[in-house]
């Protein structure tokens, strides 16, 4: 109702004069709003004034913003940007080119994005299968090993190649790069071929074992009761038992060994005399047989 | 300006009365480098300008940093001050954006007012048309009551319309002028001028009723 009032009002103003300052009620609250400018206390104080004015002294004694000056220096710049711009390029551009002179001479036909030494090993791994691999073979029917191939690549062959191939231009020099990595894989393999051979060796060591084992309880038992026979507590009647079928076994492994006195004794007179019916027969039998 | 050739070729300096000259002489002048310029230019300008954050602003330290910020800023940036402008729309365009920024919440706040606002003005409305004789009556008050009464009705004002008002009357920008600082409509600026006026009328019949 306001609005519709108040705006008919103005707008029947409006038609008559265009002018704000025309009407009455404009130049009324104007004189009014004018003479209140003239309080003393709606001024800025000292202090704010100096403040400003000793910005403003400071920014044209120190500062370049001026405009002349900072139209010279900019020219100056400006005359000089397009030759300094062009020279940088060219220095960039040549150091690229120095850098990865080889790249650019003989690009490589082929660039593998993620791993570039597999592709690589795995050539190189090929050829020295056939001329230079060290193979060791374990058939272990115990155990349910398959005979395995293990390839030895010695690190100072495949450094050698791989200098070989960049001094010849055939691998680019971020290729250089990758060679720690190659020796530490061969360090790898080298190590698994020595786990490997531990295992060959680990039967001997398990007869060991068992031996020293059964040799405590023995001990043990002629402690406890001198008078009565060894081995005949349970214990060491298991272990003989197992002491016997890793001698058994191992001899019918490796025919040409020979079992020391120091196990036969731990034995009974019957595992003795089987194990050296093998050696009699000097052919290798299965444990089935004997039995 | 300052600075003027002879006839030998000899350039003599020339006491340049500042006062005289327009705001935007002066202006080009400060980014030559006269200090002088700049200081009339203050001198000019700096009572308007604190009032425009006087009447903005209740808290009064806040208003005395936004003026000084404001005059910091038009220091920095007069290499970019074009002589096309006119000063005080550029002035003043610093000093509303400055406004803005500061108190972002006005413009929240000044929804609430307005609502207010036209409930008050609604009441001084009807309240006027009620008692035909308001007007002769605050006519005859004194004028001091007026001008407190004004003050106080300022701060009543919407948002919007107080700036178009401060605008006007302080910095005495066109309606043209208004409409580029605040970035509005041209017939939006006049219509927001008008409420203003209107409303401040009443407002002051109103309170100058209240304290007889």
């Amino acid at each position: 109702m306001y609005r519709a009032k108040s705006k008919g009002h103005l707008m029947s103003q409006d038609d008559k004069d265009d002018q704000l300052e025309s009407l009455d009620q404009v130049k009324y609250i104007s004189q009014l709003y004018q003479a209140s400018k003239l309080n003393p206390h709606e001024m800025p104080t000292k202090k704010i004034d100096k403040s400003i004015l000793a910005l403003a002294k400071e920014r044209v004694k120190h500062d370049d913003f001026l405009a002349g000056k900072t139209n010279a220096r900019d020219k100056k710049r400006s005359k000089w940007r397009p030759y300094l711009s062009l020279a940088a390029s060219v220095c960039l551009v040549s150091l690229v080119f120095i850098t990865q002179r080889q790249y650019f001479i003989d690009p490589p036909k082929t660039l593998i994005a993620d791993n570039p030494l597999e592709p690589e090993m795995m050539r190189m791994a090929s050829q020295s299968k056939e001329t230079r691999s060290e193979e060791i073979q374990h058939d272990d029917t115990q155990d349910d090993e398959q005979p395995e191939t293990i390839v030895l690549e010695p690190s100072s062959n495949l450094l050698t190649d791989r200098r070989g191939m960049v001094s010849s231009g055939k691998s680019s020099l971020a290729d250089t790069q990758s060679v720690p990595r190659q020796e530490f894989l061969v360090k790898q393999k080298k190590q698994q071929v020595e786990k490997r051979k531990k295992r060959l060796v680990d039967p001997l060591f398990e007869i060991d074992k068992v031996a020293k084992q059964l040799q405590s309880e023995t001990a043990k038992d002629s402690k406890h009761d001198r008078f009565v026979a060894p081995l005949t507590t349970e214990n060491t009647a298991v272990l003989q038992t197992l002491l016997f079928d890793k001698l058994f076994q191992y001899k019918l492994d490796h025919p040409e060994s020979v079992i020391g006195n120091e196990y036969y004794q731990l034995l009974t007179e019957q595992q003795t005399n089987q194990l050296l019916s093998i050696n009699k027969e000097n052919k290798p039998k299965t444990k089935k047989d004997i039995k | 300006l300052s600075v003027k050739v002879n006839k030998t070729g000899v350039a003599a300096a020339v006491p340049v009365n500042y006062l005289e000259q327009s705001d935007e002489v002066l202006m080009q002048c400060f980014v030559q480098g006269e200090f002088q310029a700049f200081e009339a230019l203050y001198q000019r300008h700096k009572g308007a300008l604190y009032r425009y954050f006087m009447r903005q602003i209740p808290n009064h330290s806040l208003a005395e940093d936004l003026y000084q910020e404001v005059w910091s800023k038009v220091i920095v940036s007069a290499a970019k001050y074009k002589a096309e402008a006119k000063f005080t729309t550029w002035l003043y365009t610093l000093a509303y954006n400055r406004l803005i920024d500061e108190v972002r919440h006005l413009s929240v706040v000044s929804k609430v007012i307005e609502s207010e606002g036209q409930t008050d003005s609604e009441d001084c409305t009807e309240k006027a048309t009620i008692n035909p004789q308001e007007d002769e009556q605050a006519e005859t008050l004194s004028h001091h009551r007026a001008v407190e009464a004004l003050k106080l009705c300022l701060g009543k004002l919407p948002q919007a319309q107080k700036d178009s008002f401060l605008l006007k009357e302080e910095a005495g920008l066109s309606v043209k002028d208004i409409a580029v600082v605040l970035n509005a409509n041209f017939e939006a600026c006049k219509s927001r001028l008008r409420y203003a006026y209107e409303n401040l009328r009443q407002c002051i019949a109103l309170k100058v009723r209240d304290i007889l």
